[in-house]
């Protein structure tokens, strides 16, 4: 009888943790299901905010003072665009977005405007 | 109905050996968060700038001196509205300056206020109008290191040669903004050029044409259109469409990705501690363990199917915690901390809505990518022991 219940509490214990598994990849789908729905608002102020610039703003920097090109090319022009090479990889430049090496103190850009 | 039983028994195999269950997942989530938070927020960038390019202008004229972007004269955009095909033509100043004690860099926009759309539902207080003040729109970052408020007042921060001017801020970009406003300060054209001092230049001019037209128009500006300077240097005009746009924005989120392969290298180089903890150190357990199933009874694939249904469900509790951590770190949080390891130009505290945008294909690969990486680890082991007699595994594993 004690090993019959062991089982049970053994079998319910591994449907638990099945269910709890199951509950978090069905949470993660979920979350990026919904996510579309989610930005529309803030897809359609994006728009609004294009209409108002006429265009501005294609990079990921949020100002000049860094990488004017990575702000908007469109203000540089596209021979302007400063990319290294790095061994092993694609072009790249430090002061572009998903770098987890910030560049050095006082090192300026290339594609600094002034 | 046997294998489903066995296959629960994959369960019952993540219960039993809880420590290597939470490496395996923690490792897991180590390679994989970053790898969708930095995936997420290019998706998100990648949306925000199809709007910059579709709902933007046709074709951006610059002027063109030593083969760098230079500004036009004011009267270019006469010209230019002059010609035929075109059904609009504004021309916008774009530049940098220094504001604040601190020297904060802020990006001033000027267009004319006669140009402007209706009234925008992100934006607190109201946009410039065209009159002799220098009235000012704040972006939310540029506002909240500044400590502005809708109604404050700015002294002269900048030089002109008729003279300085207190300036009003009118309104304030609201968090729901895109990422660029966050330092910018939209002004009338007429403000701008008495911020720079430069009263008859625009930086470009934003030309709208009739459907079709595009690639004829820009040109007919190139061919036609180039001024003399007063000392007879020659000015020439460079044209940007939006088909070119469209390709150097390709481009430009290749080299993202490039850079990107370089860190998932980084993440990789982390997983395979998984390879190693399900398969190295976890070792003499799964031995002693796949010796006793073999002992009992058990045939091989038995016990590689029990093997693979444990490492299917370690990655996918892996994956779906990345994925669950970055939507709430990046949607609920905003990227607190985090998005600054992104975007640069961000503070701790971004004040800016982080673009983000989780897509279903680089999160089915990710998956798809941390199973193998785990299943690579324990399958082999596994099958290397369930091929050997069950007596000499246990004896050899004590």
């Amino acid at each position: 009888m004690t090993a019959r219940l062991k089982q049970a509490v053994r079998r319910s214990t591994d449907d638990i943790l099945l269910a709890a598994i199951l509950g978090l990849c069905a949470a993660a789908a979920l979350a990026v299901a919904t996510d579309p729905a989610m930005t529309r608002a803030q897809q359609e102020a994006a728009g609004q905010f294009q209409r108002l610039m006429h265009g501005l703003g294609l990079g990921c920097h949020a100002d000049l003072a860094c990488c004017a090109w990575q702000f908007d090319p469109r203000l540089m022009g596209d021979e302007d665009a400063p990319l290294d090479f790095v061994a092993g990889s694609d072009i790249f430049n430090p002061w572009h977005s998903l770098s987890l090496f910030p560049p050095a103190d006082g090192l300026t850009d290339i594609a600094q405007q002034d | 109905m046997a294998w489903l039983e066995i296959a629960r028994t994959g369960v019952t195999s993540l219960r039993l050996h809880p420590w290597r269950s939470t490496a395996t997942v923690a490792c897991v989530l180590a390679a994989l968060g970053p790898y969708l938070a930095g995936i997420g927020i290019c998706g998100g960038l990648a949306v925000e700038a199809r709007h910059s390019i579709d709902d933007g202008a046709d074709l951006y004229v610059t002027g063109r001196q030593f083969g760098r972007s230079v500004p036009v004269p004011l009267e270019a955009a006469e010209e230019i509205a002059a010609l035929p095909g075109v059904t609009d033509a504004v021309p916008r100043i774009v530049g940098k300056m220094n504001i604040g004690q601190e020297r904060h860099s802020a990006v001033v926009v000027g267009l004319p206020a006669d140009r402007l759309q209706p009234m925008a539902p992100f934006l607190d207080g109201r946009l410039f109008s065209d009159n002799k003040a220098n009235e000012l729109v704040v972006g939310s970052a540029l506002a909240s290191r500044l400590k502005l408020k809708v109604g404050s007042f700015i002294p002269p921060f900048y030089q002109n040669r008729r003279g300085e001017h207190v300036s009003n801020v009118v309104g304030i970009f609201s968090f729901e903004a895109p990422l660029w406003q966050a330092n910018m300060l939209f002004v009338s054209f007429d403000t701008a050029a008495r911020l720079f001092d430069q009263p008859n230049r625009a930086t470009e001019v934003l030309v709208y044409c009739r459907a079709g037209t595009q690639e004829e128009l820009a040109r007919s500006i190139s061919r036609k259109l180039h001024w003399s300077e007063p000392d007879g240097s020659r000015l020439d005009v460079r044209v940007t469409g939006r088909a070119e746009l469209n390709s150097l924005w390709a481009s430009a989120a290749a080299h993202r990705d490039g850079v990107f392969h370089l860190h998932w290298m980084l993440a990789v180089s982390v997983a395979i501690l998984a390879v190693l903890v399900t398969s190295a150190f976890g070792s003499t357990q799964r031995r002693s363990e796949v010796g006793i199933l073999k002992a009992i009874g058990w045939r091989t694939d038995e016990i590689l199917l029990r093997s693979a249904v444990e490492s299917l469900l370690l990655s996918l509790t892996g994956a779906s915690l990345a994925v669950l951590l970055n939507w709430l770190w990046l949607r609920g949080l905003n990227g607190y901390g985090i998005a600054r390891l992104f975007l640069p130009s961000l503070g701790v505290d971004p004040q800016v809505r982080v673009p983000f945008r989780l897509f279903p294909v680089p999160i089915v690969l990710g998956v798809l990518l941390s199973w193998i990486v785990v299943t690579s680890g324990s399958l082999y082991a596994t099958w290397r022991t369930a091929m050997t007699p069950p007596g000499s595994v246990l004896r050899s594993s004590g």
